[in-house]
């Protein structure tokens, strides 16, 4: 964590059937904010942008990162695609620059360091962050449901994809190239 | 329009958050009875006491003007102020006592203008 010049605040958001998970970087290597909110009952899109909107405007973050839905590759469900949408309106509303990276953006970026599973890219980002080493969650059999804590690995693969895209950081060099 | 963050920057609760600590833990911790103290002064709405900030030290070892960024750049706004008034009103001064005043102000300024300002980003 950087503490002498304080820079822009990027937030990545990832959500899934019972929640969403955001990570807020002040930097590749230093994590701000972060958590995964459950919200369980209906009317969940509404709620999970009211979550949201509580985030941008305690942080007033410069860039949001989500997933881009509008790739062959993307598998999420037409709630997670409207969801998407409706941040899309979010962030104009709320001034925040948009950035969107599709699932192949992140196994790309992760490839360098030989991760290619969801799995192996949350021990990746265990290592490079230990703030979330403790959160990694135990490898998922096919018979097992993800588990929540997954989305929070998943929510900083984005916002370290926007830095490797954008910013030097230990995974830009090999994207590059 | 670009809108402004007015919240309060404290590294307080990134920092519990790295080490996994909960409120209660840290509040102990600090010597607190209860949670409040240290959720209040993670959300901005209580300034650390000297207690706390040097207790935050002793913990994780992040001096108060980094763990506490905001408060240590109101704290210097207003002591620069401060500084640079008693700057002036000792220009004319061929003392000892009031050049060797001076010299320490210099110092001061010297070392506040010399870093980013932390309060134009908040």
């Amino acid at each position: 964590m950087t503490h002498d010049n304080l820079r822009n605040l990027v937030l990545s958001i990832y959500p899934f059937s019972r929640g969403f998970a955001f990570v807020l970087f002040e930097g590749p290597e230093a994590p701000f904010d972060w958590g995964v909110k459950e919200i369980k009952e209906k009317h969940k899109n509404t709620k999970t942008l009211d979550e949201i909107r509580k985030i941008i405007d305690r942080y007033r973050p410069e860039v949001l990162v989500v997933e881009d839905t509008t790739g062959k590759d993307s598998r999420r469900t037409s709630r997670i695609r409207k969801l998407y949408r409706m941040l899309v309106h979010l962030a104009e509303a709320e001034y925040v620059e948009l950035y969107r990276c599709s699932k192949t953006e992140v196994k790309e970026c992760f490839a360098s360091v030989g991760a290619g599973t969801k799995y192996e890219i949350a021990k990746a980002i265990a290592t490079q962050i230990p703030a979330f080493a403790h959160r990694l969650p135990r490898l998922r059999k096919i018979w097992m449901s993800e588990d929540p804590r997954q989305s929070l690995f998943d929510a900083a693969a984005l916002g370290l994809t926007y830095f490797a895209r954008h910013i030097r950081s230990p995974y830009a060099e090999d994207v590059s190239s | 329009m670009k809108k402004i963050n007015r919240k309060v920057l404290c590294y307080l609760r990134t920092h519990r958050r790295v080490w996994g600590l909960t409120q209660e833990e840290l509040a102990s911790l600090m010597g607190f009875a209860s949670a409040t103290h240290v959720s209040r002064i993670e959300n901005g709405k209580r300034a650390p006491t000297v207690e706390s900030a040097l207790a935050c030290q002793v913990i994780f070892g992040i001096p108060p003007s980094a763990m506490f960024p905001h408060t240590y750049a109101l704290v210097e706004e207003k002591v620069m102020r401060n500084t640079y008034r008693l700057h002036l009103a000792f220009s004319n001064t061929t003392s000892l006592s009031g050049l060797r005043k001076r010299e320490l102000f210099s110092l001061a300024l010297k070392r506040a203008t010399g870093k980013p300002n932390t309060l134009e980003r908040t």
